[in-house]
């Protein structure tokens, strides 16, 4: 709570034109809008670019925000345009690059003990595929994956940063989730155990 | 473990937090006797987990300070845009006020051939738009007729496709009557002359796809995108033709229908829109 009032007193002292509160929000949200950049982007240098252009942009559209939405999720939504403004402008269609998942074979038997990391070094080894899997998505399911587990956003704060209705939101991240799983099935990281139950094809 | 295709869909809001309580109890009860979706849940929990976090992005060095010289560099060349921009703005507003006015007088003036009060009124109010923006124009010591500069901005704000870089010796259609209609003030305003302008001056209106929406109006329509410039009349938007036929839609989804909006297939003809933002 403390950190929002914080916030919002940043957020409306930048809106007055106070460069000094438009820093301390750039600070505070560099890692959180570098690290959607970066995914979406593909590379450090590319997700520099587009993150400066996102803040660019919040800062020249700041006395138009209008606080319905909040901060972050309008913050984002600036950033995810500015990404996808730097690939097609650049023509950089880096995530076409990797292996195509466009169909999740949901009929593939899953394993029903998941893994429940051990230890550091085999969350760290998941974290790494989970990287890989995110850039063999298409730029819309990694950008959506990315809103929720890394940035915690809710359905309609997702709506709102993608322009997207909810029914949308709530079958993209299904989708999203079911690829990213599966391409850590073929990865072998989520190894079905040799003892698996005999699941079947139920469902 | 039947219900799979009734659950399959809930699990993604399960996980996310997005059931309603009853709802959720519901698919825990399912996932208990479901390997099937327990296996997907627990896998989306487990990705949840090792997720990569934002925390742990390093940002390269420098990048906050690079951030605030850009802004520092963007307030500056905003500052001095902004007394160039209402120069070049001034003109186009003027004339868009002088075809609504003219356009909304033609009847009048069709109906009425000799000289009568209403045509009187036409030309005191063109001659004072034109007074209007020549004012403005003469801030910056030109003496030029105000609209003459109409053109070169709205060319200069959106290059049609066919515009060379020099656009010399190019007139594209639609510039044609526009170059007709810029005299109006210039010559004692006569009623033909009136009416000529009446009727040709929409197609500098197309020449220029353009709308203007008050901050109210725009709410957060347009708060994906950066302003191009901000003027002292608000902020500028230029947007693609899908953009702007997005907008439109939009807007017509509020039930918002603004006057003198340039429609979708003029927007895709000149290849964009501009889209100016005045507050409300």
């Amino acid at each position: 709570m403390k950190e929002q009032t914080r916030e919002h007193q940043l957020v409306m002292a930048a809106k007055g034109g106070d460069e000094d509160a438009f820093a301390a929000l750039v600070r505070l949200y560099e890692k959180r809008v570098f690290a959607l950049a970066v995914r979406m982007c593909g590379s450090r240098e590319d997700a520099a670019e587009a993150a400066q252009e996102a803040f660019l942009a919040a800062w020249q559209g700041l006395s138009f925000f209008r606080g319905d939405a909040s901060f972050s999720t309008w913050l984002y939504r600036l950033t995810s345009n500015a990404c996808v403004d730097l690939l097609r402008r650049e023509g950089r269609h880096r995530s076409a690059a990797g292996p195509s998942l466009d169909d999740e074979g949901l009929s593939l038997d899953v394993p029903d003990t998941a893994l429940s990391p051990q230890d550091e070094a085999e969350r760290q080894e998941l974290r790494e595929a989970i990287d890989r899997g995110l850039a063999a998505l298409s730029p819309e399911h990694r950008q959506i994956l990315i809103l929720r587990e890394m940035h915690q956003l809710s359905y309609d704060e997702i709506a709102e940063a993608l322009s997207l209705d909810a029914g949308t939101v709530k079958s993209r991240i299904s989708r999203a989730r079911r690829q990213l799983r599966n391409f850590l099935l073929k990865d072998g990281n989520f190894s079905p155990p040799a003892a698996s139950k005999a699941t079947g094809k139920e469902g | 473990m039947k219900h799979c295709e009734e659950f399959a869909a809930l699990l993604d809001p399960y996980l996310d937090g997005e059931l309603s309580p009853e709802d959720a109890a519901r698919v825990r009860e399912h996932l208990a006797g479901c390997d099937r979706c327990r296996a997907y849940v627990q896998a989306a929990l487990a990705i949840r987990d090792a997720f990569p976090a934002a925390e742990d992005v390093e940002v390269p060095e420098g990048f906050a300070d690079g951030v605030m010289a850009a802004v520092r560099a963007d307030s500056l060349r905003q500052k001095r845009r902004r007394t160039r921009w209402a120069k070049r703005l001034a003109p186009l507003v003027a004339c868009c006020a002088v075809v609504v006015l003219a356009v909304s007088l033609l009847p009048q003036l069709q109906r009425n051939t000799a000289v009568s009060p209403a045509q009187d009124a036409a030309e005191t109010a063109l001659l004072d738009e034109g007074d209007a923006s020549a004012a403005i124009e003469n801030d910056s010591g030109a003496q030029v007729p105000a609209q003459q500069d109409l053109d070169p901005s709205a060319k200069q704000a959106l290059p049609s496709p066919s515009d060379s870089e020099e656009g010399a010796g190019q007139t594209s259609p639609a510039d044609v009557p526009d170059s007709s209609a810029s005299a109006p003030e210039a010559e004692a305003v006569s009623p033909e002359a009136a009416e000529r302008e009446a009727i040709l001056a929409p197609y500098s209106v197309q020449s220029t796809p353009s709308l203007t929406l008050t901050a109210e109006e725009a709410g957060d329509l347009l708060s994906g995108f950066a302003p191009a410039e901000e003027t002292e009349d608000g902020l500028l938007y230029e947007l693609t033709a899908a953009e702007y036929s997005d907008l439109l839609g939009r807007l017509e989804q509020e039930g918002l229908t603004v006057a003198g909006a340039a429609t979708a297939e003029e927007a895709a003809a000149a290849g964009g829109a501009m889209v100016l933002v005045v507050p409300s």
